[in-house]
């Protein structure tokens, strides 16, 4: 009989030890990609130019954020760019294409950019669906709803 | 077969041994002498037993020269050990000038049932001693696996899960490789590189620098192209990438 308690005091332990250790992995956040790339982007119709050095993380909790800084210029006037986006992310589905909402953007002082500038997948309210693909040491191509959206590298700028 | 002496002493002959029923680990070895005693006491009920019919019986018949120390000693053997397991009363009496008196009620088991039995009875202990260690290993490696798969999905599943690509390279440009992201059917490789060289200035940087230019199209969209390059160092790694994004 003691030795039966003692077995199952054991098994408990290791149970709630188990289910201890899970929680702890499925709550922590941490990092889980990051990513720099510099933007050059002409828009030839509209006379419309983005240049912005952008820096993508990622986080275990399903959310990250990224950085844009840079200049807008739109028939001769230029803009500035510089706010923080904060974004959720998800594959349901597990199938490698990630559904991505912008939750917040946080403009700094002098971001005086126009208001609905699409410089990336994300700028929205709507959701938006990437892709991430590696082709080389330390470089990705990522696509948007298919689309080629940018190639992203492991060294550079902030991630220095 | 054994004896059990006051309800509560179990003789076993065949090991000489008296043991306590009260308390099993409690044995004592008996001398063949006084197990033969013992024995011949059992044998004739509460009779009493003269020292003649001890010495001859227990002695002489054994080819061993009989003498009262002995009996005395053997006697004296047997009181100890009755005591020595607890017995309060004399069990052994001395009948004054005639002999001794085992005094005492004497039970005789055929123990090859009961030890059968309890033989199966331990066995079947063992044995299911055997299966619930049995069980308890199983559910502890059965625990440890599921631990172990439930801690590689938790840490797999928060990889971002990333498509290996490996592009083709469609020219080389200096120190430069040019890859094709995606089939280029209606664009030739002409068009490629000057695509690259109207948006780009990579072309010229290939002279002195290594780099890897990705090159992108929408052919349904062909107003969408994507020039991509990445700085090569000498690990082969990729730094300082730009994108050049060109929406005509």
């Amino acid at each position: 009989m003691i030795r039966n308690a003692k077995i199952i005091i054991a098994i408990s332990f290791m149970v709630i030890s188990l289910g201890l250790i899970l929680t702890y992995y499925k709550t922590k956040r941490e990092l889980v990609g990051s990513c720099h790339f510099y933007l050059h982007e002409t828009k030839t119709l509209t006379k419309e130019t983005i240049r912005l050095s952008v820096n993508y993380f990622l986080y275990s909790d399903n959310t990250g954020f990224k950085t844009e800084i840079g200049s807008f210029i739109s028939h001769d006037k230029r803009y500035t760019i510089d706010r923080d986006i904060i974004f959720t992310y998800s594959d349901m589905d597990h199938d490698g294409v990630y559904t991505v909402s912008v939750s917040k953007e946080n403009r700094r002082r002098n971001d005086n950019s126009p208001r609905g500038l699409v410089s990336s997948s994300s700028k929205s309210k709507n959701k938006n669906y990437i892709s991430f693909n590696k082709i080389g040491n330390d470089v990705y191509y990522i696509q948007e709803r298919s689309l080629p959206y940018v190639i992203c590298g492991k060294k550079a700028g902030l991630l220095n | 077969m054994f004896y059990i002496i006051n309800d509560w002493i179990r003789f076993t002959p065949d090991s000489k041994q008296l043991s306590s029923l009260k308390d099993e680990e409690i044995e004592i070895s008996l001398s063949n002498q006084s197990a033969r005693l013992l024995m011949e006491f059992i044998q004739h009920g509460d009779a009493v037993l003269s020292r003649e019919h001890l010495l001859k019986n227990v002695w002489e018949n054994f080819g061993l020269t009989p003498s009262n120390n002995n009996l005395y000693s053997a006697t004296s053997e047997l009181r100890r050990a009755f005591i020595s397991l607890g017995e309060n009363e004399k069990l052994i009496v001395t009948i004054h000038k005639v002999g001794f008196q085992l005094a005492t009620n004497v039970t005789l088991i055929e123990s090859d049932f009961i030890e059968s039995e309890g033989v199966e009875q331990k066995k079947e202990t063992k044995n299911k001693a055997i299966n619930n260690s049995r069980v308890y290993f199983i559910f502890t490696v059965l625990l440890l696996s599921l631990s172990a798969m439930s801690l590689t999905y938790f840490k797999w599943d928060k990889k971002i899960k990333m498509k290996e690509y490996t592009a083709p390279v469609i020219e080389k440009v200096g120190k430069c490789n040019v890859y094709a992201l995606g089939n280029l059917i209606k664009t030739t490789k002409e068009q490629v590189l000057e695509n690259i060289s109207i948006h780009t200035d990579i072309i010229d940087s290939c002279k002195s620098q290594r780099y890897d230019i990705f090159y992108a199209v929408n052919e349904n969209m062909s107003n969408y192209i994507l020039i991509g390059h990445c700085e090569v160092n000498k690990n082969n790694n990729h730094e300082n990438c730009v994108t050049t994004r060109v929406i005509k």
